[in-house]
């Protein structure tokens, strides 16, 4: 199986070894294949003994290409592991890597990430996550996809490495430089993936791999992420996304009037008084059928709500999600355990008139007596500094007045950018490429930067289309498989 | 109460025109209100897809069948300008000729979406009735409707009467035509605007009429607040959340009901976003902040830090903060990837000031693990206090800050967290017993390396749920499926075209022979692992 990672391997007096696991070692000590002296001295153990599982599923020579030295995570779908790229310098990687100067033989070694996908996973879910990580070469803050393989039902996804901090390690202790950074690689991101009609559908923190010593972060886990494709006709009160309004907007359509007569006829059952309010037993009424993929805490209203139609504006509301943890210093922010849960705290948060109206946005009514929504909503600024009564005080030791001045009008525009990425209207929420337009970013995201809707190197994925080799070994387009071009049509 | 069935059945003379109405009876009927004018927008596919069980929808469908082709198109005329005319069998409500053809349809669709951007002139003014009544309708498909008659005009309307090819208007149509507008008369826009958005016609309500829709639909209650029988209603005194479909084609889509009077909804800043300290004092935190930082001003009795002593006015850790302890993850919908450890770490068994307010979290980190690893953990512990020192600095330092104002932030430098970080990647160095390391070992080796290995889930390819996942992957079935080449073979062909230029493969067909012994060899491995 592994032969030639285990064949290092040195037992030395762990004697529950020795009979019973002859195959292979995976005690705590220190062997010189792996690299996880940073773990804890009992878990790496149990690391090692899922990196022999991991590979004891493959071929022997998976080894020949990559070596696994450590495992980087792991969630319910898929696990990842670090593993040094052997045969790096037989491959071109101008597509994936940027050039490093040849010099020579003391180069290191360059490692990647291998993700195993789950082998209960659908070999078209497999696909479309590999279709959608090619529609994105070229992306900037987006990890590009190095190269896949199968082995019966193993399917490995190779891509490069970023090295990254956990994101609880720091989210308190960043300075206004850092969140800048931290939220406009983020918006980067989602700017050019919405550009070509992809939704990640799963933005969070453990998503957005960011290196808090180098400022850099890489938007990853396209395992939920799927194409926007508009409906016929709206499906709601606002109108299908387009290319010039990536969220949508706001439209009557031949049932606005039904909408508007329901929201009345509810407004006025929640006031008939104690034990009025019902429903129908046995609804014989299909329920809502539409995507629901994410994770709890980090789920637009509109995704609650079961709109049908969910823009690229769901992973706005997501980052915005993120900002209000670094200002407010909390994470995760809400705690909730279903969808309902979730919906009451967003409305907890924003009142009882703005969930209703975001509701209606969605062809849907509401009718809740819980008290929580009867207090007068807080402004997400008081709501930022009720959670964080420090926010607007320099984190500086000595701090000048130009300082301080700088800290706090740019927490200002933090607060504010964290206002409009949370508009529960995700017509009225900014679209990436104008948020990156926000204040905040004055003087870190410069005009030409903006200016520039897709990325204009040489690499492809920029067309939408699907990009193979030919024979030669060049990349080229295949023809047909223009997506997103239909996406926003 | 199966309304559909009972609806549809005894109605076969013009069952199409029934079905018509039934989503919208459906929807409606729960709210208890009459339904002004919904308009229809896509008759067919409505009906059939939400209106009654799959196995009604087939009869029903070939009833529809029936009865268009004994009733051709009747006029596409608009309801006011053509009132109906129909004998009084069942209507109830019900909708204009419903079109099913599928071009009808994307005709529709077509103009629904042109609508938006047209801009009418109505040469002869709305001022008379139908007039009137178009301009509404054209405005509800959301053209605009201009007063004066300009260059942004899309479509001059004309009078017209008889043809709109009849030089009626001759002034204003002519020069409309060479400014490259349409021009169509009032019956062509009448025709259009019904076809797309079909208005219903209301019935006459005779008794014999609302009779027969009794039989049919049973008691329309017409007052919302009476109590009825089909209903579940939520218990006096509790409180509860219901969330519908406003267009009334789905069940609910949120129900919840909290029994007694037990909060346990959410309440901000109690069960979620919970302050840390009562923080009740009015100040303006910005002007705060202003003042003392940038202005260097005393604030409401507190002074600048500049002029305080060294000694109080240390705002920053002296030393480089410990890692906050690992709180659990978001593991929820737990697709994506996380970093866990199962093993508690020894970095944070000291306390510190980060954890204590992060306790609660913790106490949840620890219920979660296995009690074998709580043993563990006591044990780390025992060991990790050898190699931090206590740490009590922060403590004087929070008693030294006075005034109104919340006890300081403590925070550190970005060159501190930027140490912290780095620090996280240093080898560790703990010294274990050799019990503990073969007792971890034999943990391992039962539990497997990771949770993920035999947790239940749903196979998408076998299409069942299963208790344990390395049990599933090693049965038959799911074998069978991960051998058969035909089940990948469109994944086969997406990865022929992501192979690395220049790649030598990782699996080529070269090595036919090896990956059949690869195979094999994985099978043997699945076994064993059982």
């Amino acid at each position: 199986m592994s032969q030639v990672l285990d064949a290092a391997s040195s037992d030395d007096e762990d004697g529950a070894d020795g009979e019973e696991y002859s195959s292979g070692s995976y005690h705590s000590g220190d062997s010189e294949e792996f690299e996880m002296l940073h773990r804890e001295v009992l878990e790496r153990t149990a690391v090692k003994r899922d990196i022999k599982d991991f590979l004891g599923g493959l071929p022997g020579q998976m080894g020949v290409t990559y070596q696994v030295v450590d495992r980087l995570g792991e969630g319910t779908f898929s696990s990842v592991y670090l593993g040094y790229d052997l045969q790096h310098d037989y491959h071109d990687n101008s597509y994936w890597i940027e050039p490093t100067p040849d010099d020579g033989e003391d180069r290191p070694r360059v490692k990647v990430a291998l993700k195993k996908i789950l082998a209960t996973s659908s070999p078209a879910r497999i696909a479309n996550e590999l279709a959608i990580l090619e529609a994105l070469r070229g992306c900037r803050n987006v990890s590009q996809l190095i190269t896949a393989f199968r082995h019966l039902d193993q399917v490995i996804i190779v891509l490069p490495y970023h090295p990254s901090d956990d994101f609880r390690a720091f989210y308190k202790y960043m300075d206004a430089g850092h969140i800048q950074v931290y939220m406009k690689s983020l918006l980067q991101a989602l700017k050019d993936i919405h550009q070509r009609g992809i939704v990640h559908r799963d933005v969070k923190p453990a998503n957005f791999l960011f290196d808090y010593e180098s400022c850099t972060g890489v938007l990853c886990d396209f395992g939920l992420a799927e194409r926007y494709v508009p409906p016929r006709k709206a499906t709601c009160q606002h109108a299908p996304a387009s290319l010039t309004s990536l969220h949508g907007k706001h439209q009557k359509t031949p049932e606005s009037k039904v909408v508007e007569q329901a929201v009345y006829v509810a407004r006025t059952r929640a006031k008939a008084g104690e034990a009025r309010v019902g429903f129908l037993h046995e609804d014989k009424r299909g329920s809502v059928k539409t995507n629901r993929a994410g994770t709890r805490g980090f789920r637009a209203p509109e995704v609650l709500l079961k709109c049908p139609d969910q823009t690229v504006g769901i992973d706005i509301w997501s980052a915005g999600i993120m900002l209000l943890s670094i200002l407010t210093q909390k994470f995760p922010i809400f705690n909730s355990n279903d969808d309902i849960e979730a919906l009451m705290e967003i409305a907890a948060i924003f009142g009882r008139s703005a969930i209703e109206r975001c509701a209606m946005l969605h062809n849907r009514t509401m009718i809740c007596n819980v008290p929580t929504l009867e207090t007068n909503p807080d402004s997400m600024k008081n709501l930022i500094l009720k959670l964080n009564p420090h926010i607007f005080t320099p984190p500086l030791t000595h701090p000048s007045s130009a300082d301080a001045r700088a800290h706090i009008e740019a927490m200002d525009q933090a607060i504010d950018l964290c206002t409009r990425l949370l508009r529960l209207d995700v017509t009225k929420r900014p679209t990436a490429a104008v948020a990156l337009r926000h204040p905040f970013f004055e003087g870190l995201v410069d005009d030409e930067d903006l200016m520039v809707q897709e990325v204009l190197s040489g690499l492809d994925g920029r067309c939408g289309a699907l990009h193979g080799i030919d024979d030669t070994g060049r990349r080229k387009l295949l023809p047909g498989e223009s997506a997103s071009r239909r996406a926003f049509s | 109460m199966p309304l559909p069935a009972s609806r549809a059945r005894p109605n076969k003379p013009t069952p199409g025109r029934a079905l018509g109405s039934v989503d919208y009876n459906v929807g409606l009927a729960v709210f208890g209100q009459p339904i002004s004018k919904p308009p229809c927008p896509a008759p067919k596919a409505d009906v059939f897809s939400t209106a009654s069980p799959r196995a009604q929808a087939r009869t029903n469908e070939n009833l529809f069948h029936q009865a268009r082709a004994k009733r051709p198109l009747e006029s596409k005329a608009t309801a006011a300008a053509n009132p109906p005319k129909r004998p009084k069998v069942e209507e109830v409500k019900r909708v204009e000729e419903a079109r099913p053809r599928k071009v009808d349809e994307k005709w529709v669709a077509k103009w629904i979406k042109v609508f938006p951007t047209l801009t009418l002139h109505f040469e002869s003014g709305v001022d008379d009735a139908a007039g009137r009544m178009l301009r509404q309708r054209v405005l509800r498909l959301g053209a605009s409707v201009d007063a004066f008659f300009h260059h942004k005009v899309t479509h001059l309307i004309i009078r017209g009467g008889s043809s709109p090819q009849k030089r009626g208007a001759m002034g204003l149509a002519d020069k409309a035509r060479d400014m490259g507008m349409k021009v169509w008369d009032m019956k062509k826009l009448g025709e259009l605007v019904s076809h797309i958005s079909p208005v219903e016609v209301a019935a006459a309500d005779s008794l014999r009429t609302l009779l027969e829709d009794e039989r049919l639909h049973g008691t329309r209650e017409r007052d919302s607040t009476a109590p009825r029988p089909d209903h579940y209603y939520f218990k006096p005194g509790s409180k509860y959340v219901l969330i519908e479909d406003a267009i009334g084609r789905h069940r609910p889509i949120m129900i919840k009901e909290y029994p007694g009077g037990q909060p346990e909804w959410p309440v901000l800043h109690d069960t979620f976003l919970r302050t840390i300290q009562s923080d009740t004092s009015p100040v303006d935190r910005r002007a705060r902040a202003w003042s003392l930082y940038v202005e260097c001003k005393p604030y409401a009795g507190e002074r600048p830090p500049g002029e305080l002593r060294r000694a109080t006015s240390m705002r920053n850790i002296s030393g480089t903060p410990d890692l906050p302890p690992p709180a659990p993850y978001q593991i929820a919908s737990g697709n994506s990837v996380v970093l866990t450890s199962n093993i508690a770490s020894t970095s944070n068994a000291n306390p510190s000031p980060f954890t204590a307010t992060l306790g609660s979290a913790k106490d949840r980190a620890i219920k979660q693990l296995s009690k074998r690893v709580q043993v563990l953990k006591g044990n780390a512990r025992l060991a990790a206090v050898k190699h931090n020192q206590p740490n009590d600095l922060f403590a004087p330092q929070r008693r030294a800050s006075t005034g109104s104002a919340p006890p300081p932030r403590l925070f550190s430098t970005q060159e501190q967290v930027v140490e912290m970080l780095r620090r996280t990647r240093e080898p560790k160095e703990e010294v274990y017993s050799k019990e503990i390391r073969v007792a971890n070992h034999e943990k391992v080796h039962c539990q497997g390396g990771k949770e993920q290995d035999t947790a239940a889930g749903y196979c998408e390819n076998c299409r069942l749920r299963y208790p344990d996942l390395s049990i599933h992957l090693a049965s038959k079935k799911h074998r069978r499926f991960a051998h058969d080449n035909q089940n990948f073979a469109e994944l086969d062909q997406l990865l022929a075209t992501l192979r690395r230029p220049g790649d030598i493969g990782v699996f080529d067909e070269s090595d036919e022979e090896t990956e059949q012994d690869a195979e094999d060899d994985d099978e043997g491995s699945d076994g064993a692992s059982e």
